[in-house]
């Protein structure tokens, strides 16, 4: 083809610059850069071939994130270890907040562990979990968006988002502990 | 709704840091965080874990080499 189409124009246009987000999506839920890499490029030429069912005008990131999410889950998932599930039935899991309060009551410990470990701690969360907390708390994404990107109601981002967050502040909070960034609340 | 209690306060917390509480309920829950100092604190807590997982998040872009590849299949399609 000498000269691209309009569709390939307007996929150019609107797709693409929503490379960087998806690409970093994809680290979190693929788990390593390899299948980052070959998730996004799948994510973008399912995207292009199915560019006719993308009505202009309306959100183009969640929709891109929606093939991402299906892709990944269809194809990539089985690729890696999933975490162990947490029991979304399971009684609330109790706030790290309370743990702290004495030692380091704004949570100022956060700030002293690496990325790495913060990544992993991300990395360890279920599926379901991590997406909402990838999304939301990672790229800012408002709970409408991330409902409709990966087809759940809004409630259940809320919920899954508190779940989310508790467990990774339960995994950074004991890593911190574990590091003497702070000192658990019965060791004094 | 005028008063909160510390309960449902914190129930409404991650909306209320979120910008996703209306703007009625925000206003409410922010009298309550100057009013309670324990939950003022609890808040301040949950927005540095918000704050700290953005700053992590930031920094990583697609990579050239998977862009250029990817615009290379485009073009073959």
């Amino acid at each position: 083809m000498a000269h691209p189409s309009a569709a390939a124009a307007s996929f150019e246009r609107e797709a693409l610059p929503h490379l960087d987000v998806l690409y970093r999506v994809a680290l979190r839920l693929a788990g390593d850069p390899s299948a980052a890499e070959d998730l996004v490029q799948d994510t973008m030429l399912r995207a292009f071939r199915g560019w006719s069912g993308y009505r202009p005008g309306t959100n183009a990131r969640a929709w891109l994130l929606t093939i991402l999410r299906n892709t990944f889950i269809n194809e990539y998932r089985r690729r890696r270890r999933e975490p162990v599930a947490m029991d979304i039935e399971a009684a609330e899991p109790h706030a790290i907040y309370r743990d702290v309060a004495d030692a380091d009551p704004e949570g100022e410990f956060f700030a002293r562990i690496v990325d790495t470990r913060i990544l992993e701690a991300v990395d360890r969360l279920p599926t379901p979990f991590r997406e909402v907390v990838v999304l939301s708390d990672m790229e800012g994404l408002g709970y409408a968006e991330i409902a409709e990107s990966l087809g759940i109601p809004v409630g259940t981002v809320k919920s899954r988002l508190f779940r989310g967050r508790r467990q990774l502040q339960r995994e950074l909070y004991d890593h911190a502990v574990e590091m003497g960034y702070i000192r658990p609340r019965d060791a004094t | 709704m005028t008063e909160l209690d510390c309960e449902r306060a914190l129930a409404l917390l991650q909306d209320f840091l979120k910008r996703e509480a209306d703007p009625g309920l925000a206003e409410v829950i922010e009298r309550h965080l100057e009013a309670c100092r324990d939950c003022l604190t609890h808040a301040k807590f949950e927005r540095n874990f918000l704050l700290m997982l953005q700053a992590r998040a930031a920094d990583v872009r697609c990579p050239d080499a998977l862009r250029a590849r990817i615009t290379e299949a485009l073009r073959r399609e």
